[in-house]
């Protein structure tokens, strides 16, 4: 089962001013991690996050932006 | 301190590119940002050295000896074979088929197994072979010194030099980024990706309810539509089976305009057929607790230009995704460079062609091969991943005869299924043809290919079931020209 280490700041960065609310990261994102919320789209529950970055790859507004989390911390896969 | 080599990134092509310039005796440092080689690295497949490498016997030593210690399943322990599942609009089952790969190959020579567990101990091999390793610590930038990379710099701020940098870590690679070789992928040719694992009480129990390694389903219920995906289901070591749904052959924008979240409602659609309901019914907290859940893209295309002076980047950080042999021939490329010590943006040049994206690909001609080679190779490093898998999936066949998925299963042919396989069709894919055969074969040499599959083609009692439904209905095809349908 996959473990979660607490990441200490968020890797996911939404620019709201650029963000069109278009709900494509919320269909791509297979962890459930972003929600949409008032028009934009929110980073609800990071500690699900399956670090894919499908997110910032999808967005055509180039509002979303993936780094990696610190090292040592985030998802740790255990198996396939 | 300066190193001959930083490798960023400590998955299978960093851990192999480091291994093999570590065991030449440069002095090698792998930085690895997970706690541990292996924490990030989701996924299973099935490794076949033997058939995918047989030119390369370096690496199939080194991933026969990794292999063999760990946890792993033998198909030909568990019976070889694929299972075909085509599925119509309402969700059912219209049309089985199965493949049975004849010779050794299938049976003894492939191994399926979880990719952390194999990346954990190839990476300690490198640190075997002599490489330096770090891990727990993200490189976060580049050390530029006017257009020459000379090193990294760490999250903790610390600077390591070396004359070479091999940027490995990864479809989200800082290194491609930060030295402006990668600005964004393309998600129209990026292909998405989403799965679940579940887990049996037992390996023993999981054979009892799921027989042969692999089961395909093709569908419109399964994927977005064109290019039509499938969705996989296979058994791995410690009574897990995976499902993919879809397998990472569906583009990142088809999904997001299908506007159906995999995790909603592809994947439920899968767990709605009585087949997947049968195998899966046994597993811990079946359908709605999967023990572990898994997401990702393949990059793509590949970087135009992945190299600069002091710097090449290596695997899905270059767009070039593949298990090991990325690694090996940046390796291969590399250690004559360091050797001269010229590693100028000219000097490496060559990197390109010789990054390794060729093991999915199989020339149709050996002998037009030399002539056309660099043309072609050129070429195919251009092609989007998912162009190739088009031929993997059926989407070929569509393509070919101009058809829907429903009219495909309804009149399904007996030459569907070789394409569907992804045998290639000399005539259409006369210059490449991809396998992904997935259980034991997911590339080799169009000779190789045809000396194994060629009494397939030969001969169509390997495929029982269709042949009976063939012959069944020949008389009312002749009339028709359409199948009936199938059960």
């Amino acid at each position: 089962m996959s473990k979660w280490i607490a990441v200490p700041d968020t890797f996911i960065t939404i620019d709201l001013n650029k963000c069109t609310g278009c709900g494509s990261c919320v269909v791509i994102c297979g962890g459930e991690v972003l929600e949409i919320k008032e028009g934009k789209a929110l980073v609800a529950h990071l500690n699900q996050c399956l670090e894919c970055a499908n997110c910032e790859v999808i967005c055509s507004a180039d509002a979303i932006q993936y780094t990696m989390p610190k090292g040592g911390t985030g998802i740790v896969y255990e198996c396939g | 301190m300066i190193y001959d080599v930083i490798v960023v990134g400590a998955g299978s092509n960093g851990s192999t590119a480091a291994y093999f310039l570590a065991k030449k005796g440069f002095k090698t440092l792998l930085i690895e940002a997970g706690g541990t080689p292996g924490d990030k690295c989701h996924g299973a497949t099935e490794y076949c050295p033997r058939v995918i490498f047989h030119s390369m016997p370096e690496l199939v030593d080194l991933q026969l000896k990794v292999i063999k210690q760990i946890p792993h399943l033998k198909p030909g322990d568990l019976g070889s074979g694929n299972f075909f599942y085509y599925v119509n609009k309402d969700n059912k089952v219209v049309f089985k088929s199965h493949t049975v790969a004849p010779g050794k190959t299938g049976q003894e020579e492939s191994y399926s197994l979880h990719n952390c567990d194999f990346v954990r101990v190839l990476a300690q091999e490198t640190v075997n072979a002599g490489a330096q390793l770090i891990s727990g610590t993200a490189v976060v930038n580049i050390i530029r010194e006017g257009d020459v990379i000379k090193g990294v710099v760490t999250e903790d701020g610390q600077r390591y030099k070396a004359r070479l940098t091999i940027g490995a870590d990864g479809r989200v690679s800082t290194i491609a980024k930060k030295a402006g070789l990668l600005k964004k992928w393309d998600p129209n040719i990026c292909s998405y990706h989403y799965g679940e694992a579940w887990k049996f009480r037992s390996e023993e129990e999981m054979f009892e309810y799921v027989e042969h390694v692999r089961h395909m389903f093709f569908g419109p219920t399964l994927t977005p539509p064109k290019p039509w995906g499938a969705c996989t289901i296979s058994l791995r070591p410690g009574g897990i089976i995976t499902v993919n749904a879809p397998t990472a052959w569906t583009p990142l924008s088809s999904m997001a305009s299908a506007k159906k979240n995999s995790r909603r409602v592809y994947i439920q659609n899968l767990y709605g057929i009585m087949e997947v309901k049968r195998m899966l019914r046994p597993c811990e907290g079946f359908p709605d607790k999967p023990y572990q859940r898994q997401s990702c893209f393949m990059p793509g295309p590949p970087l135009t230009k992945p190299y600069m002076a002091g710097l090449v980047i290596c695997g899905d950080a270059g767009g070039v995704g593949s298990i090991c042999l990325p690694g090996y021939k940046t390796a291969q490329y590399v250690a004559p460079l360091l050797e001269t010590d010229d590693l100028s943006d000219e000097a490496l040049s060559g990197y390109t062609l010789a990054r390794g994206r060729m093991s999915r690909i199989i020339y149709y001609n050996e002998d037009k091969q030399k002539s056309r080679n660099n043309k072609l190779t050129k070429e195919l490093s251009e092609l989007s991943e998912t162009r190739i898998v088009l031929w993997s999936t059926g989407a070929g066949y569509m393509a070919k005869y101009d058809c829907s998925i429903d009219e495909m299963v309804e009149n399904m042919r007996l030459a569907a299924v070789p394409h569907v396989m992804g045998v290639p069709d000399p005539e259409k894919c006369g210059e490449f043809g991809y396998v992904d055969m997935g259980t034991w074969l997911i590339a080799v040499k169009i000779n190789h290919l045809l000396k194994l599959y060629g009494p397939i083609l030969q001969n169509p009692k390997m495929f029982p079931t269709i042949l009976k439904w063939f012959q069944k209905n020949e008389q009312s095809f002749n009339e028709k020209k359409m199948f009936d349908h199938p059960f």
